[in-house]
C-alpha cells in the first residue's frame, strides 16, 4: 500500500529534513522515503515492533495507541555566534497574574532593547549603550496569560533573531485558575496560526494531540518561542505532564490532567563549527520524581526509555532542561535572625539523578534552567531561580545575590559520600547550583533577573582541563516609574562597573 | 547513682531521644552525657558506642555544675563520624547543625541522621519559625511534641492563656514524665521569648504543678534542677507583668530558703535577677549588699577565658572596663599557652582600642595607645579584621607617621616564623592608611606601597586565600591606584617589578589576573622602560595561551593592558613592540567569531603606520568586509555598532569601509521619513558624534583632507534636519524597542541626539541650521525638556555660541545646574553689560533652585559685578531657610558668601 504525502502531514521532526513519499505495509509501521539530501536515506519508523500507523487521521505525530507518549522534535535555525550559553532566569516577587504581562514584557524589553544613558561629555568613558545576547530566557510556571503572548509574539514577528523564551501560560489573568481548558488551547493555537512569520510546522505535533483530547479535560501548558536565524517566528507549545499536589483537585475545573506530549527542540546553529543545542522544555512537576497517573510516565525519564516516539533519530543528549516552575522551596532558619532558604530535595534529587542515573542517560550533562516566584500565593516561601550545572565548580568569589549549593564531597574525605552542602572550600564538587538569593535584594521590587553564562555547555566542555563553568553573572531588579505606570529593569551595579 | 536509676534514666531516653535531643538544653552535663549514649547506641542500632567516638571524663558533684570533656577518637565508619560530630554540636551548646552525607549512612537502627537533624531544628525554633514537613518516626514523644509546638504557634497570639494551656492537656498526657515537664517549660520559654508573659506564666504555673508530682529517684537531680528554672522563670514573668518588686520579693524568697545541695541552681543563677529587681523596684537609691553568687568557671581550662565580658563592655560602649577585661583574658590565654584563642582575642582587643581611638580623636591624642593597638593586630595575624576597624582619615592623619609605618615593618620582620600572617595584615593596614594618608605625608605613603610592592614581588599567589599574599598584595595596590591615583608615582619601579614578576612566575591565572588589572591601573603612572616591560610580560604571558582553547580569564585583562592609551602611544614610539601587540590583539580578537566590531574597537587609536602593515591588513580583511556588509543591513538593531565601528579605525576600514558607514548611515536616517522606522535608529547618535569628532582622523588615515571628508557629510547634515523635523511631529521616532511598543520618546535617546545634532552641525560650521529645527521642535512637549538638557549640555561642553537668559530663566533644576560651570567661564569672558545680564539670570535661578556648593562662585560673581542687591529679598530669605537644612559643610562654605550677597558684611 502506497501513499503519497500529498494529504499526509509528516512529523514535524521530518518535514524539516525530508521530503517525498511515505510507504506503509501492513504490520510493519512506516517507511518514508528521502529524495535527496540533506540525508538522502531511509528513514524507517518502528520497524517491526508496532502497527501501522494512523497517519490518516491523527496525522503529523506518531499516535500508536500503545506508545505511552507522543511525540513532538522540532529543529530550529539558531543563530549563535559562540560555544557559551547565556541564560537569564526572571523571578517575579509575587504570584500576580494581573501583574505577570508588565514584568514578562520588562524583562523581554531589557533583554532586546539597550537601556541609554545620558551623553556625558566630561566622563572618562563615553558610556554607550549595548544590547544583552541571550539564548535562553526562562519564566515560571502559569505566568503569562495567552492573549499577551499573542500580542507579544505578533510585535516580535518578523523582527531580529532571538534567544529562546520560555514561559509558563495560562489562560487569563484570573488569579485562581491557571489550566486551559482545550477550547482556549484551540484558539491559542488558531491564533498563533494566523502570526505572521510564524512556522506553521512547529505547531502541528501540538494541535494533532490537542485534536485527540477529550474537550472536557484541563491541562497547564508552556511555551518556548524564539525568532530563529531566518526571522521565521518559532513557537512550541508543550503541555505538563506530571501533575503537582496543588492540580490534584476534587473540582474538575481545578484537576489538571497529566498530558502525554513529549517535547524536545534542537537549536542548529547556523556555524557548523558549533555544537547543536536540544532543549527539553518542563513545566514544575515534570522535572521531579513524583507518582504520575500512569506508570512510568515522567518526562525526563521518558526521553530515555520512550525515545522512538520522538522518531528514529532522537537527540542523542538533552543539553539544556528549561524548568518553569511555581514550587514551594524549604525555608530553614538557621539560627534567629537568619533565615536561608533552599532548593527543595525533590528538585536537588532530579539533578543528581539526571547526572548520574543510567536511566537518564540523554541527561547526563544536561544543564537545569529554573525559574520561579519568589513568594508562592498561599504566601510559602519559593524563589531561587538559576541554574544547575553537573560540572566541578572552580574556586570563584560569587556575587552575594546569588547563593550556591555544592555537590561534592570534602577533598581529603576518603571514601566520604557525595552530598549538598553551601560550604565550596575543601570540596571536590561535581555540580553546583547557582539562583537567586531572596535575602539580598533589600526591599521587595515587583521582580529579579538573573543573567548568568554557562561559559560552555557540559557536552562541549573537556573533562581534562579545568573550565570556568559560570560566569558573567548579572543581576535586575524591577521598578515601577515614579509615575507607577511603567515597569523596568536595571542593574543595580551597573553604575559601579 | 546506682545501675538501676540509671538504667531507669537509660529506659526512658532510648523511648524519647529525639525529643530530648530537641530540649537538650534542660539537661546537665551528666545527663546530656546519658542521652548522647543512648542516641549513638539506638542511630547505630548498638554498633557504635560513645566510646567508640570520645574519650571522655566529666566532673562529679553537684549534678547541674558538671564539666564534661570530650576527646575525639578517630571513627571507623561514616555513621560514626556523622555521630561524633553530633555530639561535639550537642556540647558546643550553638545549635549547630552537622552536615549529613547523602547517602550510605542511615543508620541500621532505621532512623536518619536528618531526622535527628530535625529534631535539633525543632527544638531550636521560635513560634515564628516556618511550619517543617511532619517528622517520620515511631517515637510517640516527639510525634507530639513536634504537633503541640505546631499548634503552639498557629494560636499562641489568638488564644487566651487558659484556652491555650487546656490545648496541651491532651499532649502533654501523651508524653511520659520527665519529659512532659520538659515540654511545657519549653513552651512556656517559647511564649516568653514571643512576650506572651501571661501564658508562659500559665504555662509555666503548669510546669510548678508537674514538678511538684512523685517521679522516680532517677530523675531527682532533673526535676530539682528544671524546677529551679521554673522559680526564676516565673519571678521573670512577675517582673514583666507586675513589676519588679513583686519578682524581688519571689527571688528573695526562694534564695532564702534555697540551699546549696537542694537549689543550687537557684543561689548560681537568681541572685544577679534579685539583686536586679531590688534595684529596680526601689524607689530612691538603694543601698544593698552585693551577695550575688559568684561562679569561678574551670580556671585552668581555656574555654574560660574566651573575652565574652570584653565583648559585653565592648559593645556597651565601657572602653576601660573592656580593656581590663580584654587583658584579663589574653594575659590568662597566655599563661595557658594558648597561640590561635589568643590570636583571635588580640585582634578583638585590637579593634576595640581603634574604635576607642577613632572616637576621641578630636580631643585626645594616644599614640601608644596606637602602637599597642597595632602591635596586637599584627600579632593576631588575622588579617579580615583590618576591615572591620573604623578608620577615617583624622584617624590617620593623627597617628600614622614614619615611625609608625617603621615599627609595622620591622615588627611585621622581627619574627621569622610568623612573617606571612603578619606580612597579611600589615598589606592591609598599609592599604586602608594609603587610601586616607595625607599628602603632607607623602613619604609615609611612599614607604608604604614599595613594602606593599615588595611583598607582591616577593610572595606566592595561590587559590587558598591564606597563602596568597602576593595576589592579595597586587589586589590592595591596585585599589590604592583607584583611590588614591596621585601616589602612584611613588612605587613605580617596585610596583612594575612586582606586575612583571608575576606575569612571569604567578602559581596560578589569578596571580596573573590580579598582576594584569593592577598593571591596567599603572600603566598611565609608569616610566617609558616600566611600561616597556609590563607589555613584554603581557605578551609572553598570552604568547603561552592557546586562542583557540576558548575563553581564559587571563585575556580580558590582558587586552585591557595592550589597548590601554599609553600602550597604543608607545607601540607608536617602538614599531616592534607596536606590531607584536597588534599582532597579539589580532590573535585573540579575531577568535571572537562575529563580533568583528571588537577588533576595529580594540584597534582604535593605534597608530596608523602599524595598521598599514600588510600583514595586518590582509588578517583585517575578512572582518571588515563582513562589518562593510553588516552596515548596509539597516534593518538590524546592531547596524548602529557596525557603522559606528568602521569608523574607529579608517585606517583598517579604508575609504570604501567609511564610506559604507556614511552611507549605512544615512539609509538609517532615511527610515525615518517612513511609517515604519529602523530599529536602529533611536542609537544613530553615536556614529554621529563619531563622525562630528572623527573628520581629522579619518582624513589623515585615508591621506585626504578634511574638506573632503566634510563633502561626504554634508548629505547627512540634510537627514538629520530631516529627522528633526519629522519628530517634532512624530516624537516616537526616540522611543527604543518595548514591549508592549512605548508610547512615548525616551528622554535620554532624545538628549542624545540633540546634543549630538549640535556637536555634528558644528563640526561641519552649520550649527544655526540644527539650533533653527530644534527650536521648532520645543514647540513638541514631549522633545522640549531633553532638548533643552542636551543644549545645557552642549553650553557645558564647549559651546560658546549666544546665551539666552530668558531660556536660562526658565530651565530645571537638573538642566540648569548641568550648564552653569560653562556659563560662569563664559560670564568671565564677555563684555561688563553682557556679564551682569548673564550673570543675573544665573543669581536668580541659583537662588530659585539652590543651595548647591557651585552657588558660591555665581555669588562671588555676582558681588564683583556689584548686582548682588538686585534680587528680591523675599527670594533670599527663602535660599538662607533652604541652606539651613543643607548639611554642615554646604552650610559652612556658603553661609559667609551668602551673607556679603545679602550686605551683611
Amino acid at each position: 500500500m502506497r501513499h503519497s504525502a500529498r494529504g499526509l502531514s509528516l512529523p514535524t521532526a521530518v518535514t524539516g529534513l525530508f521530503t517525498g513519499e511515505i510507504s506503509t505495509r501492513a504490520g510493519q509501521g512506516v517507511t518514508i522515503k528521502s529524495p535527496g539530501p540533506p540525508c538522502g536515506r531511509e528513514l524507517r519508523y518502528a520497524g517491526d515492533l508496532f502497527r501501522p500507523y494512523s497517519f490518516s487521521k491523527l496525522g503529523e505525530i506518531i499516535m500508536d495507541e500503545r506508545l505511552k507518549f507522543k511525540g513532538s522534535l522540532l529543529r530550529w535555525p539558531m543563530a549563535r555566534s559562540s560555544r557559551s550559553y547565556r541564560v537569564y532566569v526572571v523571578e517575579p516577587n509575587e504570584y500576580s497574574p494581573e501583574e505577570h504581562a508588565k514584568v514578562f514584557n520588562a524583562a523581554l524589553t531589557a533583554l532586546v532593547a539597550p537601556q541609554v544613558p545620558f551623553i556625558d561629555p566630561f566622563a572618562p568613558h563615553r558610556a554607550e549603550p549595548t544590547s544583552r545576547y541571550f539564548d535562553l530566557v526562562t519564566f515560571p510556571e502559569a505566568f503569562l496569560p495567552k492573549d499577551e503572548l499573542i500580542s507579544t509574539l505578533t510585535q516580535l514577528s518578523g523582527g531580529e533573531p532571538l534567544g529562546c523564551v520560555h514561559v509558563g501560560l495560562r489562560p487569563n489573568a484570573n488569579r485562581n485558575h491557571h489550566l486551559f481548558r482545550v477550547k482556549e488551547l484551540s484558539d491559542l493555537v488558531e491564533a498563533l496560526f494566523r502570526l505572521p512569520s510564524i512556522e506553521r510546522t512547529d505547531l502541528r505535533p501540538f494541535s494533532t494531540w490537542l485534536g485527540a483530547q477529550p474537550s472536557n479535560r484541563l491541562f497547564n501548558i508552556g511555551c518556548l518561542f524564539t525568532i530563529d536565524s531566518g526571522r521565521r517566528l518559532r513557537v512550541c507549545l508543550h503541555p505538563k505532564l506530571v501533575r503537582s499536589r496543588f492540580e490534584a483537585n476534587p473540582l474538575h475545573e481545578d484537576h489538571m490532567t497529566e498530558a502525554d506530549l513529549l517535547t524536545l527542540v534542537t537549536l542548529s546553529p547556523s556555524d557548523p563549527a558549533l555544537f547543536s543545542v536540544t532543549v527539553q522544555p518542563l513545566i514544575c512537576s515534570d522535572a521531579l520524581q513524583l507518582s504520575t497517573d500512569r506508570p512510568h510516565s515522567r518526562p525526563m525519564d521518558a526521553v530515555n526509555t520512550d525515545a522512538f516516539c520522538l522518531g528514529d533519530q532522537p537527540p542523542d543528549h538533552v543539553d539544556v532542561v528549561s524548568v518553569a516552575t511555581c514550587s514551594p522551596q524549604m525555608e530553614s532558619q538557621m539560627s534567629k535572625g537568619d533565615r536561608r532558604r533552599c532548593w527543595h530535595t525533590d528538585f536537588t534529587e532530579s539533578f543528581r539523578r539526571a547526572a548520574s542515573d543510567d536511566l537518564l542517560a540523554r541527561h547526563h550533562y544536561a544543564v537545569f534552567v529554573l525559574a520561579n516566584f519568589r513568594n508562592l500565593p498561599n504566601s510559602q516561601p519559593g524563589g531561587l531561580s538559576g541554574v544547575f550545572i553537573p560540572l566541578p565548580s572552580r574556586k570563584a568569589r560569587y556575587p552575594d545575590f546569588v547563593n550556591v549549593l555544592y555537590y561534592g564531597r570534602p577533598k581529603d574525605a576518603e571514601g566520604a559520600e557525595n552530598r549538598w552542602t553551601d560550604v565550596g572550600e575543601g570540596l571536590s564538587s561535581l555540580g553546583q547550583v547557582i539562583s537567586l538569593n531572596p535575602f539580598a535584594s533589600g526591599s521587595p521590587r515587583p521582580a529579579y533577573m538573573l543573567g548568568l553564562t554557562v561559559g560552555k555547555l557540559p557536552r562541549d566542555t573537556t573533562p581534562w582541563k579545568p573550565t570556568a563553568p559560570l560566569a558573567d553573572f548579572e543581576f535586575h531588579i524591577a521598578s515601577y516609574d515614579s509615575r507607577s505606570t511603567t515597569l523596568t529593569f536595571t542593574n543595580p551595579g551597573a553604575e559601579n562597573e | 547513682m546506682s545501675d538501676d536509676t540509671a538504667g531507669v534514666r537509660t529506659h526512658h531516653f532510648r523511648n524519647n531521644w529525639l525529643t530530648w535531643a530537641a530540649l537538650h538544653h534542660f539537661l546537665s552535663a551528666s545527663l546530656l552525657r546519658e542521652l548522647v549514649a543512648v542516641i549513638v547506641r539506638e542511630m547505630s542500632n548498638g554498633t557504635i558506642s560513645l566510646q567508640d567516638l570520645f574519650e571522655d571524663s566529666i566532673t562529679t558533684g553537684i549534678d547541674c555544675m558538671g564539666v564534661w570533656l570530650l576527646r575525639p577518637l578517630v571513627p571507623a565508619t561514616l555513621l560514626g563520624e556523622y555521630l561524633q560530630d553530633r555530639v561535639r554540636a550537642f556540647a558546643w551548646q550553638n545549635d549547630g547543625s552537622v552536615p549529613i552525607p547523602s547517602r550510605g549512612i542511615t543508620s541500621q537502627g532505621g532512623t536518619s541522621p536528618s531526622l535527628l537533624e530535625q529534631a535539633i531544628r525543632v527544638g531550636a525554633a521560635d513560634l515564628t519559625w516556618p511550619a517543617h514537613d511532619e517528622p517520620v518516626t515511631d517515637q510517640l514523644s516527639f510525634r507530639t511534641f513536634f504537633g503541640g509546638l505546631r499548634r503552639l504557634s498557629g494560636s499562641f497570639r489568638s488564644s487566651a492563656p487558659t484556652e491555650l494551656l487546656a490545648s496541651f492537656n491532651d499532649t502533654l498526657e501523651l508524653i511520659e514524665p520527665p519529659l512532659a515537664l520538659a515540654v511545657v517549660k519549653h513552651f512556656g520559654d517559647l511564649c516568653a521569648d514571643a512576650d506572651e508573659w501571661e501564658k508562659a506564666e500559665v504555662l509555666y504555673t503548669e510546669a510548678v504543678k508537674r514538678a511538684s508530682l512523685p517521679h522516680h529517684a532517677a530523675w531527682s537531680s532533673l526535676v530539682s534542677s528544671v524546677r529551679d528554672m521554673i522559680v526564676q522563670s516565673l519571678a521573670t514573668a512577675e517582673s514583666r507583668l507586675y513589676g519588679p518588686a513583686r519578682s524581688a520579693a519571689h527571688l528573695a524568697e526562694a534564695l532564702n530558703s534555697a540551699s546549696m545541695q537542694g537549689s543550687p541552681l537557684i543561689i548560681a543563677n537568681a541572685s544577679v535577677d534579685e539583686l536586679t529587681a531590688s534595684v529596680a523596684a526601689a524607689d530612691r537609691i538603694p543601698m544593698f549588699r552585693d551577695r550575688r553568687a559568684t561562679i569561678l568557671s574551670p580556671p585552668l581550662l581555656q574555654d574560660s577565658h574566651n573575652g565574652a565580658g570584653a565583648l559585653r563592655s565592648w559593645a556597651g560602649g565601657d572602653f576601660n572596663d573592656a580593656y581590663r577585661q580584654f587583658w584579663a583574658a589574653l594575659r590568662r590565654q597566655i599563661a595557658l599557652g594558648s597561640s590561635a584563642e589568643s590570636g583571635a582575642l588580640r585582634a578583638l582587643y585590637a579593634s576595640s582600642l581603634f574604635g576607642e581611638l577613632a572616637k576621641k580623636v578630636t580631643t585626645q591624642y594616644q599614640p601608644e595607645a596606637f602602637r599597642l593597638a597595632t602591635s596586637l593586630l599584627l600579632e593576631s595575624g588575622r588579617d579580615t579584621a583590618v576591615a572591620q576597624i573604623p578608620w577615617n582619615e583624622t584617624l590617620v592623619g593623627t597617628y600614622v607617621d614614619q615611625s609608625c609605618v617603621d615599627s609595622v615593618i620591622s615588627r611585621t620582620d622581627a619574627r621569622k616564623g610568623s612573617q606571612l600572617e603578619r606580612n597579611r595584615v600589615a598589606v592591609e593596614l598599609f592599604g586602608h592608611w594609603a587610601a586616607l594618608i595625607g599628602l603632607e605625608r607623602i613619604s609615609v605613603a611612599k614607604t608604604m606601597l614599595r613594602r606593599i610592592a615588595g611583598v607582591a614581588l616577593t610572595s606566592s599567589t595561590s587559590i587558598y586565600v591564606p597563602s596568597n599574599l602576593g595576589g592579595r598584595s597586587l589586589e590592595v595596590l591596585r585599589q590604592i591606584a583607584q583611590k588614591r591615583p596621585e601616589l602612584r608615582g611613588q612605587a613605580c619601579a617596585e610596583v612594575s617589578a612586582a606586575i612583571v614578576e608575576k606575569l612571569r612566575n604567578a602559581e596560578v591565572w589569578t596571580g596573573w589576573t590580579a598582576a594584569l588589572e593592577t598593571a591596567s591601573a599603572y600603566v598611565d603612572a609608569f616610566s617609558e622602560e616600566q611600561l616597556k616591560a609590563v607589555i613584554e610580560g603581557t605578551l609572553s604571558l598570552l604568547d603561552r595561551i592557546n586562542p583557540e582553547a576558548g575563553a581564559s580569564p587571563v585575556v580580558r585583562p590582558a587586552l585591557n593592558v595592550l589597548i590601554s592609551e599609553p600602550t597604543r602611544s608607545l607601540s607608536g614610539r617602538v614599531m616592534d613592540l607596536g606590531r607584536r601587540i597588534v599582532a597579539t590583539i589580532l590573535r585573540f580578537g579575531l577568535q571572537q567569531g562575529s563580533e568583528a566590531a571588537r577588533v576595529l574597537f580594540y584597534l582604535h587609536n593605534f597608530d596608523s603606520a602599524l595598521l598599514r602593515d600588510p600583514s595586518i591588513v590582509d588578517k583585517l580583511r575578512e572582518p571588515v568586509a563582513e562589518l562593510r556588509r553588516r552596515s548596509q543591513m539597516t534593518n538590524s538593531s546592531g547596524v548602529v555598532e557596525n557603522i559606528r565601528a568602521l569608523l574607529l579605525a579608517p585606517i583598517v576600514s579604508g575609504e570604501d569601509g567609511v564610506k559604507d558607514a556614511i552611507n549605512g548611515l544615512d539609509l538609517l536616517l532615511a527610515s525615518a521619513e517612513r511609517e515604519v522606522p529602523n530599529m536602529g535608529l533611536p542609537l544613530a547618535y553615536s556614529p554621529l558624534l563619531a563622525l562630528a569628532e572623527g573628520q581629522k582622523a579619518i582624513a589623515e588615515d585615508l591621506s585626504t583632507n578634511v574638506a573632503t571628508v566634510r563633502s561626504w557629510l554634508n548629505p547627512i547634515l540634510e537627514r538629520v534636519v530631516s529627522v528633526w523635523t519629522v519628530a517634532k511631529d512624530k516624537p516616537l521616532l526616540f522611543a527604543m524597542f518595548s514591549i508592549p511598543p512605548a508610547t512615548r520618546p525616551d528622554p535620554a535617546v532624545i538628549h542624545n541626539w540633540a546634543f549630538a545634532s549640535i556637536v555634528f552641525a558644528a563640526s561641519l560650521g552649520q550649527e544655526q541650521r540644527v539650533q533653527k529645527v530644534l527650536a521648532e521642535a520645543l514647540s513638541q512637549p514631549a522633545l522640549a525638556d531633553s532638548i533643552a538638557l542636551a543644549r545645557a549640555t552642549r553650553s557645558a561642553a564647549g559651546d560658546d555660541g549666544s546665551i539666552d537668559t530668558t531660556a536660562i530663566r526658565s530651565e530645571n533644576r537638573e538642566t540648569f545646574y548641568s550648564a552653569l560651570g560653562r556659563r560662569l567661564v563664559l560670564v568671565q569672558r564677555i563684555d561688563v553689560l553682557r556679564a551682569c545680564e548673564v550673570c543675573s539670570a544665573l543669581l536668580d535661578q541659583c537662588l530659585r533652585l539652590g543651595p548647591r556648593a557651585i552657588d558660591a562662585a555665581v555669588f562671588v560673581t555676582a558681588l564683583r559685578l556689584e548686582i548682588g542687591g538686585d534680587t528680591p529679598e523675599s527670594m533670599r530669605s527663602e535660599y538662607v531657610r533652604r541652606l539651613q537644612e543643607q548639611d554642615r559643610d554646604l552650610r559652612l562654605s556658603l553661609t559667609p558668601v551668602v551673607e556679603m550677597l545679602m550686605g551683611r558684611e
